[in-house]
């Protein structure tokens, strides 16, 4: 497969939260650095992007922001799950470990029935 | 709170934070490209290299500040926001523009509004009770003319119990009567009403209570409930009333309530409760009568109410025929039915198509403006072909520059509505007072309330995009070179863009000439209503008759001393020229009598009678021809002397000087209190008044002194230059002095007292006429600004033309001779479609013409020479700019 993967709406989201989740507050170059390193630099076309979910997640209250100091000594803004994020990555996790086993087994089958 | 109302929440918070919030986010990528810069020098490559590297992996730091702000807002909303903003600073920057635009649409909107705002409070919604359209009054009506609506109690019974039609009831039995107070004494309409009245209407008292059922019973102290507007006139707004007890004819009552505004039921200054009717033997005409006012049940129309009334009456008319024989002279043929009335149909009388056609000329005006509106948006268009060819050429999608000159337009639209509806609250203030009074229910009020709004807000809306669409769509059409180019004055989309505004201007001019024309009709008609003529200047004179409290009849002796002492006191206000009391007053003599003169004349020989005092003539401002009038001796002493018209000597005397003869005036002899002897002097001739109806032939008129006892003198007339409520008040003071019990009853000016419709010319037809006037100027003004606009535009773009023609050795006046061709092609285009709509409109119209046709030429040919002179102002000035062109200035100038 080349190119970058496309990602489903809401996919980012919630690898945002996941990645907060595994490493606690970051900054949006942290957060992006991240991702980009787990997902083996399939996602992520630019960075910029993160910080458009980023702020969808903090309209619905999921993340929050505080200014801190980052590795060079410089402000920025770091990143943090809060109570409701972390029920809300859950329910998400499980919800999409449900989808992918079904998708999986729904493409496993049809690619069967093409086979015959 | 859910994830998702908090967002929603949060988002529509981004709307007003965005340029905070773009701060933020410009801040984070700040701060993502310095630490992937640092990392990537941290792995080891050069610092160059690595800073470049970091802005490919950041990306376009527009498109993400971009994907943030779709992400945190609504997209549409927050563009919606940027463009109004936009628009707000663009159409600041060009203030006389916008001013001008703004005031051009708020005449058009204010206009529509104001005449919705009268329409909507006069005809669609004017009464402030519950349901009003299901309230009806009934009426027994014969095919013959015959009328009935009082009716006794067992009628009114059966009409409500065997009837299945209405809801709920009231019965009214109304009449004039006479209010006596500390320190008042006044005419007023006194209104009795069964005790559910309130109820019935659904109008809570503003202070006080109601009357009710209890109010009626034996022994229950006698109540009244007063009229907001009385309460204010008459009691000056003093809230210790309630409680107060007044006389009303013979009775003591308590007022115990005051209604709210616009609470006008029947007209009436005092309601008060009159017992719900009860059977009585048939035959029985002891009780009294009640007018019978019902409501309707929802779903019942008038059509059926009235079959099943009909049928009701009918049979009541085979059972009982006497109670009907007293209103009409019966037949085995007479035909009755019912018949049944909305309580809106009771005032309106043609009024609505008058209000109509005043809310079409106004929408003629909307119309006008927005042309115009159009046209300035098309000049500035082109002005503007610069600014939106860069921002075409800096990717702006086509969608994406209407849209923004759409914003524009809306922006402008919404500060025309705003500014409309000031004026047309200011308009429905003056309005309100200018409405004729008897065509339109009493409970009308013009306001701007919400309905009214709504409308102004939708016809801005329209408004917005009948004079903006197109100049939207035309500026977003501009192709890319040519527009860059900016040199539209020889492009053919510079040609089609002035064909545009010809086109406009041409509408314009249409439309005004129909409101012109439409106003032209109405002046003549007018005109037509003012040609007569009642022998004297009417305008400045007061009438008034007076009311005696009842149970203290005024015998004529008592009347005369009144008039007596009165007179002086009147006569000595400041301001008043004249004053007399008479038995009758132009435009109609009342009385007669046979008449002998010294010789027999054919046919029937009367004369008028009059009985004044001295200084009739005076008041009246008729001149005398012979002799002298009849002097305050004459009065005093009840000479049998008289003053007789021209006409009177013409036909009683031919050639001969009727001074110091005699005529002997035979009616009197049997008037009650009959004149013995009523042989009378002439001492003095008057020029004919208007004696026997306006437009009629003068009768024979005497006019003898009022001290002698024959027909009671009942009026008074004052000629003032007061306006006729403050001489009613003035008036009033004065007779308090001498009389604090006698009320002035109708007070008001001679014209149109008396019988109104005999006035050819009242409120009704003054009405459209100023308003359709003040629209048809307001339309010539926009005309003449739309013409001069087109003008000076074309003029403006053909300056090099001309400069060229001037250098070559053409002459000026040449040049302004084909400014004014072409305005003259424009307005004559617009006058020519004009006077084909005219002709067609005229029809509408004619109606409420006066014995003049709806095309009457000369009315026409002046409306038309009207919009050809506006035309030509308008364009004199960019003619003279025209001639004034330096060729070598304006050639150097145009590149």
């Amino acid at each position: 497969m080349g190119g970058k993967l496309d990602l489903l709406q809401g996919t980012l989201d919630l690898m945002v939260l996941q990645t907060l989740a595994a490493m606690g507050p970051q900054h949006g170059y942290g957060i992006a650095r991240r991702v980009e390193e787990v997902s083996g630099r399939e996602v992520l076309l630019n960075q910029g992007t993160i910080y458009a979910s980023l702020v969808r997640l903090q309209q619905r209250r999921w993340i929050k922001a505080e200014w801190g100091t980052s590795e060079n000594n410089r402000r920025a803004r770091f990143y943090s799950l809060t109570k409701a994020g972390r029920k809300a990555l859950e329910a998400r996790a499980a919800n999409w470990e449900r989808v992918t086993a079904v998708m999986a087994r729904v493409l496993r089958q049809s690619s069967e029935g093409s086979g015959r | 709170m859910s994830a998702w109302l908090a967002r929603t929440l949060a988002r529509f918070a981004a709307l007003v934070r965005g340029r905070r919030l773009d701060e933020a986010v410009e801040q984070d990528l700040a701060a993502h490209l310095n630490l992937l810069t640092h990392d990537l020098v941290a792995r080891g490559m050069d610092p160059a290299a690595a800073r470049r590297e970091a802005r490919l992996r950041l990306g376009n730091v527009a498109s993400a500040i971009d994907a943030h702000r779709t992400a945190r807002s609504f997209r549409w909303l927050d563009d919606a926001r940027r463009d109004v903003g936009y628009a707000i600073r663009t159409l600041g920057r060009a203030p006389g523009f916008t001013a001008a635009a703004v005031a051009t649409l708020a005449l058009g909107i204010g206009g529509v509004t104001l005449m919705y705002s009268v329409i909507h409070h006069v005809l669609i919604a004017p009464y402030p009770y519950r349901s009003p359209d299901r309230i009806v009054d009934l009426r027994v009506r014969t095919d013959r003319g015959g009328m009935h609506w009082n009716f006794r109690p067992n009628e009114f019974l059966d009409y409500l119990e065997q009837s299945d039609v209405f809801e709920s009831v009231v019965g009214v039995d109304d009449g004039t009567g006479h209010l006596l107070a500390e320190g008042i004494a006044e005419n007023v309409e006194i209104v009795g009403a069964t005790p559910e009245l309130f109820a019935f209407l659904g109008v809570q008292a503003a202070h006080g209570r109601w009357f009710g059922p209890p109010d009626v019973q034996a022994g229950a102290p006698r109540v009244a409930v007063l009229n907001h507007r009385t309460w204010t006139t008459v009691f000056g707004s003093d809230p210790s009333v309630i409680g107060r007890t007044v006389r009303l004819d013979e009775d003591l009552r308590t007022i115990i309530g005051i209604m709210p505004p616009r609470f006008e039921w029947e007209d009436a200054d005092f309601w008060i409760p009159v017992p719900a009717p009860v059977r009585t033997q048939p035959g029985d005409t002891s009780a009294g009568t009640l007018a019978f006012y019902g409501r309707l049940r929802p779903g019942i129309t008038v059509e059926t109410a009235e079959a099943q009334l009909t049928a009701l009456v009918k049979r009541r008319v085979t059972l009982f025929p006497d109670e009907y024989r007293s209103f009409v002279r019966q037949s085995k043929t007479t035909n009755y039915h019912a018949e049944v009335r909305p309580l809106l149909d009771r005032t309106i009388s043609g009024f609505d198509g008058v209000l109509y056609t005043l809310f079409g000329a106004v929408a003629l005006l909307l119309f006008i403006a927005c042309c115009n509106v159009a046209n300035m948006l098309l000049a500035r268009s082109s002005a503007r072909e610069r600014e939106m060819a860069v921002r075409a050429a800096l990717g702006a999608g086509r969608w994406r520059i209407v849209r923004q000159l759409l914003v524009e337009s809306l922006v402008l639209g919404l500060c025309g509505v705003a500014v409309g509806a000031v004026l047309a609250s200011l308009g429905s203030h003056l309005l309100q007072d200018w409405m004729p009074v008897l065509d339109v229910p009493a409970e009308a009020r013009l306001r701007l309330d919400v309905p009214v709004l709504l409308f102004a807000f939708a016809a801005g809306l329209l408004a917005t995009v009948a004079f903006g669409l197109y100049p939207a769509l035309h500026g977003a059409r501009r192709d890319l070179v040519a527009g860059a180019a900016a040199s539209s004055r020889s492009s053919t989309a510079g040609r089609r863009h002035r064909r545009l505004r010809g086109t406009l201007v041409i509408a314009e001019v249409a439309l005004a000439l129909v409101l012109v024309g439409g106003a032209g009709l109405l002046t003549r008609s007018l005109l037509h209503r003012l040609d007569f003529h009642v022998g004297f200047d009417y305008r400045p004179i007061f009438v008034t008759e007076f009311e005696f409290p009842p149970g203290t009849p005024a015998a004529p002796a008592v009347l005369r001393g009144f008039y007596t002492d009165l007179l002086p006191h009147v006569r000595a206000i400041e301001g008043v020229q004249a004053a007399a009391v008479a038995s009758a007053f132009p435009t109609y003599g009342v009385r007669s009598s046979p008449i002998t003169g010294p010789r027999p004349v054919a046919g029937e020989a009367t004369a008028l009678v009059q009985f004044t005092s001295e200084a009739y003539f005076d008041t009246l401002g008729v001149r005398l021809i012979a002799g002298r009038p009849l002097s305050a001796a004459d009065v005093a002493a009840s000479r049998k002397v008289a003053v007789v018209n021209e006409t009177l000597v013409r036909r009683f005397f031919g050639g001969d000087s009727p001074l110091g003869r005699s005529i002997h005036l035979d009616g009197l002899a049997k008037s009650r209190p009959p004149v013995p002897d009523p042989d009378f002097e002439i001492v003095g001739v008057v020029r004919d008044y208007t004696n026997s109806g306006i437009n009629q032939p003068t009768d024979p008129e005497v006019h003898l002194p009022f001290s002698i006892p024959g027909y009671p003198a009942r009026y008074l007339l004052v000629r003032s230059a007061f306006p006729p409520e403050r001489l009613a008040t003035l008036v009033r003071e004065k007779v308090r002095g001498i009389r604090p019990d006698v009320a002035l009853s109708q007070p008001g000016p001679l014209e149109g007292s008396g019988i109104r419709s005999d006035w050819p010319v009242n409120d009704e037809h003054r009405f459209p006429l100023v308003v359709l006037a003040a629209f048809a100027i307001t339309g010539l003004g926009l005309v003449a600004l739309g013409v001069y606009g087109v003008i000076a535009y074309t003029v403006s773009q053909q300056t090099r033309e001309f400069a060229i023609r001037l250098a070559l050795g053409g002459e000026r006046r040449h040049v302004a001779g084909q400014v004014f061709r072409t305005t003259c092609w424009l307005v004559g285009a617009g006058a020519l479609i004009g006077l084909g709509a005219c002709l067609a409109a005229g029809r509408v119209l004619a109606s409420q013409l006066y014995e003049t046709s709806p095309r009457d030429p000369v009315t026409l040919a002046a409306a038309v020479t009207v919009i050809l002179v506006t035309g030509a102002v308008a364009c004199t000035i960019p003619a003279r700019r025209a001639m004034r062109v330096e060729p070598a200035v304006a050639l150097r100038h145009d590149e």
